[in-house]
């Protein structure tokens, strides 16, 4: 039961991502920020997204049920964080807006004049995120395989959510 | 880009005033309330709280905001006026 609704998810998702395809020309820009034009609710909604990660629901509450106490920073740490985008994010968007930026590495590159930081970010970037991706990826292939009872293993989809998002 | 305004940012020093700075005074376990400890009771009233002081810290940015939009639509005025009276 668990496993159909999940497939169900999937393959909602990548419909809509072909037929997106087809109604309006892809660029990068519309690949990266989605032409910049998000409403406030789809925002809202994507931020929702953001913070209840595989983390949320595997991680911090393994965590808990192991070593109790230290965990309780996380309810702490997601508000202030929110308190400290209140002032930064604006003015990262407006920038990223005028100057046509789609990611970290352009800000440093604009900011700083210099193509040789902007590689340095961008490949600093990219190491300090695959830890990351590895967590998401184990964290999806064990919902995955509690979902299905143990018919598919965690590693099948690891594997497959790997190709997913390559792809 | 303007800087926020000192108000707006004592706004949102609150919450990390309340989380951060303050351990000691409420880094307990009594009074245990609805069942959970006071600890975790306080972190998580901090959750509902901080959106309440970032709105406090918003309406103070859209306030200044308006005042300067309608600061520049005044001087916008005066400098019509004066051309208009240069040419009569």
């Amino acid at each position: 039961m668990a496993l159909t609704i999940i497939s169900i998810i999937v393959v909602l998702g990548s419909l809509l991502g072909f037929s997106a395809r087809y109604r309006r020309k892809m660029d990068l820009e519309q690949w990266a920020c989605a032409g910049r034009g998000f409403g406030l609710l789809l925002v809202w909604l994507l931020m929702a997204g953001e913070m209840f990660t595989a983390f949320t629901f595997l991680g911090a509450s393994g965590w808990a049920y192991s070593r109790g106490a230290p965990v309780l920073y996380v309810i702490g740490y997601w508000p202030l964080g929110c308190v400290v985008g209140f002032y930064i994010l604006p003015y990262i968007w407006e920038a990223g807006r005028k100057h046509r930026m789609q990611t970290q590495a352009d800000f440093f590159q604009v900011r700083y004049g210099s193509k040789l930081l902007a590689a340095f970010v961008a490949l600093v970037g990219v190491v300090s995120l695959m830890a990351y991706l590895q967590l998401q990826l184990t964290g999806l292939g064990l919902i995955v395989q509690e979902a299905s009872y143990g018919s598919v293993h965690r590693t099948t989809a690891g594997s497959e959510g790997w190709r997913g998002s390559a792809s | 880009m303007k800087r926020p305004a000192l108000a707006s940012i004592l706004f949102g020093l609150i919450p990390f005033a309340a989380c951060c700075f303050s351990v000691v005074l409420w880094d307990r376990i009594d009074p245990v309330i609805f069942g959970i400890p006071f600890n975790f009771f306080w972190l998580t009233l901090w959750m509902a709280l901080t959106p309440v002081c970032l709105w406090g810290a918003y309406r103070v940015e859209t306030r200044r905001e308006m005042q300067a939009r309608e600061r520049q639509g005044g001087a916008g005025a005066v400098l019509r006026g004066g051309t208009e009276g240069g040419a009569d």
